[in-house]
């Protein structure tokens, strides 16, 4: 059971924080992405569950920004990688280069030691370049050339693909798609979102004008209250629940792995934290299922010709798995 | 296995509820008890093998020993050892009670009395119904194929019944069925893992969608199918000719007056009499003058023909030659000359002419004839309307030391002491009677004195009894009658004397008008009592109707003095303690024989409600009592849970439950998979809710997540009772009030709550049936693992 803050007068408080810090960057992406606070509210999530995000969606409605407004929001060494066909591992990690002045090999860091690298089109690089994602986004260190550095805290790569265009992109492999905390789509804005995307737009830009209004040393903070939020017994059985039903869904042929049941808690403890709560419900864990859980899921071929997706698949398995019910006693 | 349970007992119901059927066929609600009570017998041991390790086939045997404990406990209980586990002498007394039912089938004509063979019987073949109801419904899980051995039960009533069988019977079986089909399929269907039903039908455990308009269609077109069904039978039959004897429509025989749709209307003095007495206004039938400070009783005619129900009157033959006059061909007693003057009502119109009993002559002349046979004067072509005639009569009032020297009738009399067969009780209680009597005048007055003692009341409300059994049952079973069943009684029982009898039909004396010799007869003075014929003295008037109105007199000599003759030691008390009771009859060697065990009863039977009576007296209150049950509880729970509730740590669980069950009751859905904050908002949705209403549900819902998910004990300050109560109130703000009242009385959580733990019992005796079946025990013993 994750240890409770000792002082539960000092745990409201950083609560209170947590979601006030939450509210802000909130606030500020929304300044320049209008009409999207269930997608922001998600990215901020991640974010505080010290997750990655997965930004997928057509083009033009807002990824980059996206990524780019949530970098800008907070005070942090931000950097950002194209990820082309071209693109070399040792771009993103960093190379060993020759001094010849110290007669000795010195680390050039890549792009990935940043608290918040942005990956665009993550999809175009080759599979050889993606792979160089995986020991930071899990272990947040890079090893090259045999020695390993540690990466800044807090970490957070936030990629964006674009699922329609399949002409000359590498479909990101299961072992790199489960390492994204959430995938998230942010979906065409409606017609009064557009026109005040249009109005605000077109005067400026609004990236430019977005002052960040929190610091790497606020977030490290906040995810440390974070991992406050307490999760009952019960819901812990629910989260395994939820990602055990995902390995037996026969329109299923991969499951969630135990990353994912890891990822869902840590983003419930997020979520619940914006929400001021000092608990994870299951509700938080539902709202946060399909966008925790469908990018790792692979449908059957069966399921693939009924044209169902894997977000189908989760609506029906938080359908049928029932909430935890009291267990402690039984009520009169 | 819950399911199985549940069947069997719709099953169970479904036969009980054709059985109601049986309420036409007989007289009284005797049967009920043994009937029903064998059906629950059936299904609960059927139920009992299906949980215990034994095969089905130990189904039909189980309940095969349960019926015939049963029957063994209700109809052979002194000679079964404990009561109920029959021996040898049981099995022979059940022989007896079954022949004797056998014989009663093709005897008695419905609606028959309850009697013990009869009951048992039929308790034999409902058990059997409700058998292989039960087999075809469980078993066979052939629900559907059920209704042929109901059809069965239903159609032996129909075709047996009084009258058939009545609406509300034809009701009762067909909910019956149709509930055992709607139980089935239910089950058939939740078996797929669906559910069915929606909104307040729906199942709080297993439906998932909270739209409440989202009815599933399988349940919808089933109940219109059902519908247009049902609607079907009933309509078709209605526009089919030759097709009229539908439910709601009565059968033309019966009445046994009919013939080809014309109804004839013969004149019954006996049906007019119990006509006039029962209606509400007396009507002056006429007036007479006369002579006599203490007029008898006006006869019209004499009714001699016992047909083993009534007396009726035989034809009236009377020649030219008799016509009736100034002397009539009677033998006068010796006495002064009464002479009296009538005027009849001219609307009271008769053939018979009124007359009093002693009349030996009167002014008129032809077209009156006199019969001697029945001392009738009537006319085929005159009637009594306005008419006015003079009669003289000699009052014929012998010493009772003269009659009780009467000689022995002469022979001619024998038509008068002719009886069909007589059922053995009815003899019995007649020598019982007058086994002190020494004369034949003596055991008249002992016979009087029996009818007119405290076991028999007068009630001119008793309906009209026309079976073979109305003697038999105005003696033993409900003693109650008007002069009619009074003077038949005393007529037969002085027949089985040997004393020649009829049944005269006519009027009281009257009331005489004040101040003058005039006396006034209504009506309401219609009587009847028996004749007697004494050798020497004539037919001599008798008066066993306790009548209480002073209007039935018994003549001087049938006045029963104290000390006189027999009758002052043989009273009724007497009569009842020397009757032959169950197990010490003399007549048979076992105590169940008929005669012995019906006149037994009939001691006991004071006012018509025997042991059976009182039992469907206790059943109907056990009924009314289970239907308060669950209102009851339901109130009582509540009550417990806000004592508890006042413990901080417990209140939200309180709370929540108690919510829960106020939706529940109320017929709305929660499914308990969904999270507080879902339940709560899937509710304000169904219920268009007020903001104060939403503040309340969101608060239990948020209280009761807290102490569901959080760590510590919850900080938020609420009156939890306070915010039910505001639900409750939104809730039955726009029910109607029946519909509140309903869920008063039977709270649907109850039910519900009942049924799960029924259920949890048979599944925790079905894991216990596993374990202790004999193949795991041969697994044990083998050590064999896995499957």
């Amino acid at each position: 059971m994750t240890p409770r803050a000792k002082n539960p007068r000092s745990a409201d408080m950083e609560l209170k924080a947590v979601a006030g810090a939450g509210h802000r960057i909130t606030d500020a992406i929304e300044t320049v992405i209008e009409g999207k606070s269930e997608a922001i509210r998600l990215a901020v999530t991640v974010l505080l569950a010290e997750g990655h995000l997965l930004v997928e969606d057509v083009p033009g409605v807002g990824k980059t920004m996206l990524a780019k407004a949530l970098a800008r929001s907070i005070d942090c060494t931000v950097r950002r990688v194209q990820f082309t066909p071209d693109l070399l591992p040792s771009d993103i990690t960093g190379v060993s280069v020759y001094n010849q002045n110290n007669r000795d090999f010195e680390f050039k860091p890549g792009a990935i030691f940043a608290n918040i690298v942005v990956g665009d089109e993550i999809n175009r690089a080759s599979p050889k370049t993606q792979s160089a994602l995986l020991e930071c986004m899990e272990e947040r260190q890079v090893t090259v050339d045999g020695v390993t550095y540690e990466l800044e805290a807090p970490f957070m790569v936030i990629a964006t693909q674009n699922p329609v265009e399949m002409e000359g992109t590498y479909p990101l492999p299961e072992a790199q798609r489960d390492r994204f905390t959430a995938r998230i789509a942010l979906g065409y804005p409606s017609p009064d979102a557009e026109l005040s995307m249009l109005d605000s737009h077109g005067a400026g830009e609004p990236l430019e004008d977005l002052e960040p209004v929190s610091d790497d040393l606020e977030i490290a903070k906040i995810i440390q209250a974070v991992r406050t939020v307490h999760v009952a017994d019960s819901v812990r059985t629910y989260a395994v629940d939820l990602v055990t039903a995902t390995r037996n869904h026969p329109d299923l042929r991969l499951g969630a792995s135990p990353r994912a049941t890891l990822h869902l808690l840590r983003a419930g403890r997020a979520w619940a934290a914006l929400e001021e709560r000092d608990y994870v419900a299951p509700d938080d864990l539902q709202t946060l299922a399909d966008a925790v859980l469908s990018h790792r899921l692979l449908l059957s071929a069966e399921a693939q010709i009924a044209r169902r997706t894997t977000s189908m698949v989760v609506a029906d398995i938080l359908a049928t798995v029932p909430v935890p019910a009291r267990t402690a006693r039984r009520p009169a | 296995m819950s399911s199985q349970l549940k069947l069997s007992t719709y099953g169970a119901l479904a036969t009980m509820a054709t059985a109601l059927s049986l309420l036409s066929v007989f007289q009284t609600t005797a049967w009920v008890v043994p009937v029903m009570g064998a059906v629950l017998l059936v299904a609960g041991s059927c139920a009992l093998v299906r949980m215990s390790p034994l095969p089905s086939a130990f189904e039909p045997i189980t309940a095969a020993v349960a019926v015939l404990l049963w029957v063994t406990a209700l109809y052979a209980h002194d000679d079964a050892k404990a009561g109920i586990i029959p021996g040898t002498a049981a099995f022979r007394a059940l022989g007896d009670v079954a022949r004797t039912g056998f014989t009663e089938i093709h005897k008695l004509p419905t609606p028959a009395p309850p009697h013990d063979g009869l009951v048992m019987l039929t308790v034999v073949g409902v058990a059997a119904i409700a058998l292989v109801v039960d087999l075809m419904t469980v078993t066979l899980r052939r629900a559907a194929l059920a209704g042929l051995p109901l059809l069965a039960l239903f159609t032996v009533c129909a075709a047996t019944g009084h009258h058939g069988v009545k609406l509300l019977s034809f009701i009762s079986s067909a909910v019956g069925y149709l509930w055992l089909l709607y139980a089935d399929n239910r089950d058939k269907v939740t078996r797929w893992g669906a559910a069915i039903g929606s909104g307040s039908r729906a199942r709080p455990a297993s439906a998932w969608s909270t739209d409440p308009s989202s009815a599933p269609p399988p349940a919808s077109l089933g109940r219109q199918v059902g519908a247009a069904a049902i609607s079907l039978g009933l309509l078709v039959p209605v526009f089919i000719p030759g097709l009229h004897t539908g439910i709601g429509k009565r059968g033309g025989g019966g009445t046994g007056t009919g013939s080809g749709g014309g109804v004839v209307h013969t004149f019954n003095p006996i049906a007019r009499i119990g006509a006039q007495l029962a209606a509400s206004k007396a009507t002056t039938v006429m007036r007479y003058t006369t002579t006599s400070s203490n007029p008898g009783y006006i006869r019209l005619t004499s009714l001699d023909q016992f047909d083993g129900t009534s007396f009726t009157e035989r034809s009236l033959t009377a020649g030219a030659n008799q016509a009736a006059g100034n002397n009539l061909p009677v033998q006068a007693p010796p006495g002064p000359t009464v002479q009296t003057t009538f005027d009849v009502a001219s609307n009271f119109v008769v053939h018979w002419l009124p007359i009093e009993t002693t009349a030996v002559g009167v002014s008129l002349g032809e077209p009156w004839r006199y019969d001697p046979g029945t001392s009738t004067i009537f006319s085929a072509a005159a009637t009594t309307g306005g008419i006015h005639f003079d009669e003289r009569s000699v009052p014929n009032e012998p010493s009772p030391a003269e009659l009780a020297a009467a000689p022995k009738p002469q022979a001619s009399l024998d038509a008068d002491l002719t009886l069909p067969t007589i059922t053995p009780p009815v003899r019995v209680l007649e020598r019982e009677i007058t086994k002190g009597a020494k004369s034949r005048f003596e055991a008249a007055l002992d016979i009087q004195k029996y009818l007119t003692g405290p076991d028999f009341h007068y009630d001119t409300s008793v309906p009209a009894d026309r079976s073979d059994q109305a003697l038999y049952n105005f003696l033993f079973n409900n003693q109650r009658g008007f002069c009619q069943q009074f003077a038949t009684a005393m007529a037969v029982l002085a027949r089985l004397h040997g004393i020649p009898s009829r049944v005269a039909v006519g009027f009281t004396a009257g009331k005489k008008l004040p101040g003058t010799d005039t006396w006034d007869v209504t009506t309401k003075d219609a009587h009847a009592w028996p004749e007697l014929w004494f050798q020497g003295y004539g037919w001599l008037a008798f008066e066993p109707t306790p009548r209480g109105d002073g209007q039935a007199v018994p003549p001087s000599y049938a006045v029963h003095l104290p000390g006189s003759g027999n009758g002052g030691k043989n009273n009724n008390s007497d009569v009842k303690s020397t009757l032959p009771h169950k197990g010490q009859g003399a007549t048979k060697p076992h105590g169940k024989n008929k005669t012995g065990q019906t006149v037994g009863a009939a001691g006991q039977n004071n006012g018509g409600s025997g042991p059976s009576g009182s039992l469907l007296w206790v059943l109907l209150f056990l009924l009314a009592a289970a239907a308060i049950v669950p209102g009851l509880a339901r109130g009582a729970l509540r009550r417990r849970r806000w004592r508890i509730a006042t413990d901080p740590a417990r209140a939200p669980a309180v709370a929540w439950a108690e919510l829960r069950d106020t939706v529940i009751d109320r017929g709305l859905t929660w499914d308990d998979r969904r999270s507080p904050r879902q339940i709560a908002t899937a509710l304000l949705y169904a219920l268009e809710a007020a903001p104060k209403t939403c503040d309340s549900m969101l608060r239990l819902a948020r209280y009761e997540e807290q102490s569901r998910y959080a760590a510590g004990p919850s900080k938020l300050q609420a009156n939890l009772r306070y915010d039910v109560e505001i639900v409750r109130a939104a809730i039955d703000a726009d029910r109607p009030r029946l519909k509140r009242a309903w869920s008063a009385i039977l709270p649907r959580s109850t039910t519900l709550r009942t049924r799960a733990s029924i259920g949890r019992t048979a599944d925790r005796l079905q894991a216990m049936r596993r374990r202790f079946s004999p193949v795991a025990f041969l697994r044990a013993r083998l050590g064999v693992t896995g499957t």
